[in-house]
């Protein structure tokens, strides 16, 4: 063996951890090579040096700083244990915990339930004395579609008067009922008078004739106003955005569509949706699975616009003809109906 | 008989070990006490800083205090420590690398016998002063050769000629084969040699 391959296993050969044939043939090098020996010396001498540096003195607090530390964690430990609580125990306060809480969400649910239906702009509007008609008394109702058209102009003709201010002074009265028995819907016709005769103007009120007005109100326009003066009647307010705005003293147009569709509660939605798009609203609102009745105020400017997109909601017929010329709201009456396809 | 001593330590070791395990702390403050100028001794010699070896070797402690669960007995506590040490130093090590290489010793430095403002002052017997100078420069620059050596080397140095085990201990210590370990020894002894040479002229 060469002097390179002794010298390396020299420091092996110090602490004896070579083989006892390495041993040997190192030994055997070693009587030869002065060099080697020389080198072996000095590698003796240098592990002395670093035995000879000894154990160092620790810090004087290093024990009492890590048994603080081990005590700090170990109190951080029980603490924790005494937070979080065994399973057994656990458990049963996190079922009681739970319970309450559901018992907590119900009651507040059910208190805050009607509320929330209220809310819903045409559930609101349906409450109205008109939902009690609609699917009881439906041959009314085809019977009064199907009137001639004309009563839609009388209004324009005797606007301002008796209308305008109407909205301003509710009926005092209860609800009396003098019957002015019109085919429709006898609830709403019990309050149609009531809600009609709007003789604010002083003079105009003077020349007020009781049939007549109730006539043209019910052909001509308002159904609406009558709806809200209702409400009023009623004290809700639930809805008042809606009243509010409606009860803006204006004359307007009628006309009937017939709207025959699958889903009724669909269409409503479609109605609604469509009302939107048109820059129009809803003023009332008769909703049933079977079908119903909705209202809807539109620009007349829009109305095409309307009728058009009604047209793919459903199968229209067109009860009344379009309203001609002239400028302001249109209220749209949709009869909704499912189920049966129209006979013409 | 550093070896034999530590064989006593061991079969101490046996009954504290157990004790701690159970959360005797007053058990684990006696290994502590008897183990930290060992641990020390050789986290001071690897990480060659005062302050931050007195600060690894009581993270080696309390880490152990933490882990004595998972201490099977396959092997010595003090080698179980001595692994926890060792590898501290090293994460230790690679934190303050730049540090630690700015701080290294510098051959061209003579010593002084003064370090820090702190003077070596010799007793009133025994060796001569010119002797203690002697002695405290050589260990000075066998320090300073150790720190100079690269963190495996130092380790596998430190862990033979400072703490004596044996060739296949600092192999399950360091995770190495035995040929690994003898040669890394073999380099570092070497490296030592010849720094000394350097800086003593003669060892």
């Amino acid at each position: 063996m060469d002097h390179a391959g002794i010298r390396e296993m020299l420091s092996a050969y110090l602490d004896g951890e070579v083989t006892p044939g390495e041993r040997s043939l190192i030994e055997e090098h070693l009587k030869t090579c002065p060099e080697c020996g020389n080198a072996l010396r000095e590698l003796r001498r240098t592990v002395e040096h670093i035995r000879e540096l000894g154990e160092e003195t620790p810090p004087p607090w290093l024990t009492r700083r890590v048994m603080a530390r081990i005590q700090e964690e170990a109190a951080r430990e029980k603490g924790l244990k005494r937070r979080f609580l065994p399973l057994r125990r656990r458990l049963p306060l996190q079922a009681a915990a739970l319970v309450f809480l559901s018992v907590t969400v119900y009651m507040v649910y059910r208190t805050v339930s009607p509320e929330m239906k209220i809310a819903v702009p045409p559930v609101a509007e349906m409450r109205d004395g008109a939902a009690r008609t609609m699917p009881s008394a439906p041959p009314p109702r085809e019977e009064e579609l199907s009137r001639p058209v004309p009563v839609a102009k009388v209004p324009e003709k005797q606007t301002g008067a008796p209308l305008s201010p109407k909205g301003r002074s509710p009926a005092p009265a209860p609800r009396p009922a003098p019957a002015a028995a019109l085919p429709e819907a006898p609830d709403r016709d019990e309050q149609t008078p009531r809600i009609a005769p709007p003789p604010s103007p002083a003079p105009i009120a003077g020349q007020e004739n009781a049939s007549p007005r109730v006539y043209r109100e019910r052909r001509g326009v308002d159904m609406s106003r009558e709806v809200e003066d209702h409400g009023k009647e009623e004290k809700d307010s639930s809805v008042p955005a809606m009243r509010t705005k409606a009860a803006a003293p204006a004359l307007r147009e009628e006309m009937r569509v017939l709207l025959v569709v699958d889903d009724a509660r669909g269409a409503y939605r479609e109605i609604g949706r469509i009302a939107g798009l048109c820059g129009g609203e809803a003023v009332r609102w008769e909703v049933g699975d079977r079908g119903g009745v909705a209202r809807v105020r539109v620009e007349r400017g829009r109305l095409g616009e309307f009728l058009a997109l009604l047209g793919e909601v459903g199968e229209t017929t067109k009860k009344t003809p379009l309203p001609s010329g002239g400028s302001g709201a249109v209220d749209v009456t949709i009869t909704v109906e499912t189920g049966r396809r129209t006979d013409g | 008989m550093i070896r034999e001593k530590r064989g006593d330590i061991v079969d101490d070791d046996t009954c504290l070990v157990s004790a701690a395990r159970k959360g005797d702390q007053a058990a684990f403050e006696s290994m502590v006490e008897r183990h930290q100028a060992r641990m020390f001794t050789l986290v001071y010699r690897i990480l060659g800083d005062y302050d931050d070896a007195a600060e690894v070797t009581q993270d080696a402690f309390v880490a152990a205090w933490r882990a004595l669960g998972t201490f099977r007995g396959d092997s010595l506590f003090s080698t179980w420590l001595t692994r926890i040490a060792v590898n501290l130093s090293r994460n230790r090590l690679h934190q303050t690398r730049t540090r630690s290489s700015k701080e290294a010793f510098s051959m061209d430095e003579p010593f002084t016998g003064c370090e820090d403002n702190r003077c070596f002052e010799p007793p009133s017997h025994g060796p001569s002063v010119q002797e203690m100078l002697e002695k405290e420069e050589i260990r000075e620059r066998v320090r300073g050769c150790i720190n100079g050596l690269e963190p495996g080397f130092r380790e596998a140095l430190v862990l033979r000629d400072v703490q004596e085990y044996s060739y296949a201990e600092i192999g399950a210590i360091l995770g190495l084969g035995a040929g690994t370990v003898k040669s890394r020894i073999s380099r570092a002894r070497d490296g030592i040699r010849g720094c000394l040479k350097r800086a003593l002229g003669d060892i």
